[in-house]
């Protein structure tokens, strides 16, 4: 597994980049991954450590689904305010499943998050589909965080785009 | 830090099954590998107990795995008893979820 950290604010930022190539070749390196990143981080107690993970690996796990291709990067990104943290997930996609993804992720707060998380559950769990479909609305669902998404500037010559999706909110407090 | 290895078990006892550990499997597909022997002991048609207390962590494919069981369960009206760490807000959380799939899942928090 390669988890280099690229870059490292002496203030408040912290990246890292793991590749879709290396986790879908063993999923272990997804939660390696995770536990990386969790280690790094100023969290105190055993509660927010779980929190951070759950939305890294949930964030993750979904960046490298549903990129475009296995050898463009997934960048890590953790900020670090006074209040607590913000996560960024970058990673390239179809301009397609990019639009998708920031606008189901606009409407969201449309229907109250009990419900959607619910329904979405038990279609998951009556159909065939292969996956759950269940990470985002989850981490809405379990805890009180703000999940946001923008896409880069869509280049011309390509059919991909770079969408960051975004949770933060004053939620993990770091002591 | 936690202790997120990826270590896992599944361990079945006549009706009793024990999760362990870490479960962070990719696809829904292996999840339903992974927790085949528990499908399976549904059909003596017995109630079945898991318990989760020392589960550590769960993505969202494994909850939808629980959530199948759940389904099978109720799909052959099998008393199913989950229980779960007290200390664990986020499984009872999971586990009240879960009961609205299934009226006759019992949840016992300890």
């Amino acid at each position: 597994m390669q988890l280099a950290p690229a870059s490292e604010s002496l203030v408040t930022r912290q990246s890292w980049i793991v590749y879709p190539h290396q986790v879908k070749q063993e999923w272990v390196v997804c939660g390696q991954t995770v536990d990386g990143v969790v280690d790094a981080l100023p969290l105190v107690t055993q509660e927010s450590q779980l929190m951070m993970a759950s939305i890294l690996n949930e964030l993750i796990e979904n960046a490298v689904k549903y990129s475009a291709s296995d050898a463009l990067p997934v960048r890590i990104q953790v900020t670090h305010r006074p209040q607590g943290f913000c996560t960024h997930i970058t990673n390239w996609c179809t301009k397609y499943q990019g639009k998708r993804t920031l606008n189901w992720i606009r409407g969201i707060h449309a229907t109250p998050i009990g419900e959607q998380y619910i329904k979405q559950l038990w279609r998951s769990a009556v159909s065939p589909t292969p996956q759950s479909k269940l990470g985002l609305l989850g981490i809405c669902h379990d805890y009180p965080v703000q999940l946001n998404a923008r896409l880069g500037r869509i280049p011309v010559y390509t059919d991909l785009c770079q969408i960051t999706v975004s949770v933060g909110g004053d939620w993990i407090a770091p002591q | 830090m936690i202790p997120l290895s990826n270590d896992y078990l599944v361990h079945v006892a006549q009706s009793d099954v024990t999760l362990s550990g870490v479960f962070r499997f990719a696809s829904l597909a292996h999840y339903d590998e992974v927790f085949h022997p528990i499908k399976a002991l549904f059909e003596q048609r017995s109630p079945v107990t898991i318990h989760m207390h020392k589960v550590l962590f769960l993505n969202s494919t494994g909850i939808t795995a629980i959530a199948r069981l759940v389904i099978a369960a109720r799909a052959v009206k099998l008393i199913l008893i989950i229980k779960c760490s007290k200390e664990a807000h986020w499984q009872h959380k999971m586990l009240v979820s879960l009961c609205r799939l299934y009226d006759d899942l019992r949840i016992v928090s300890e």
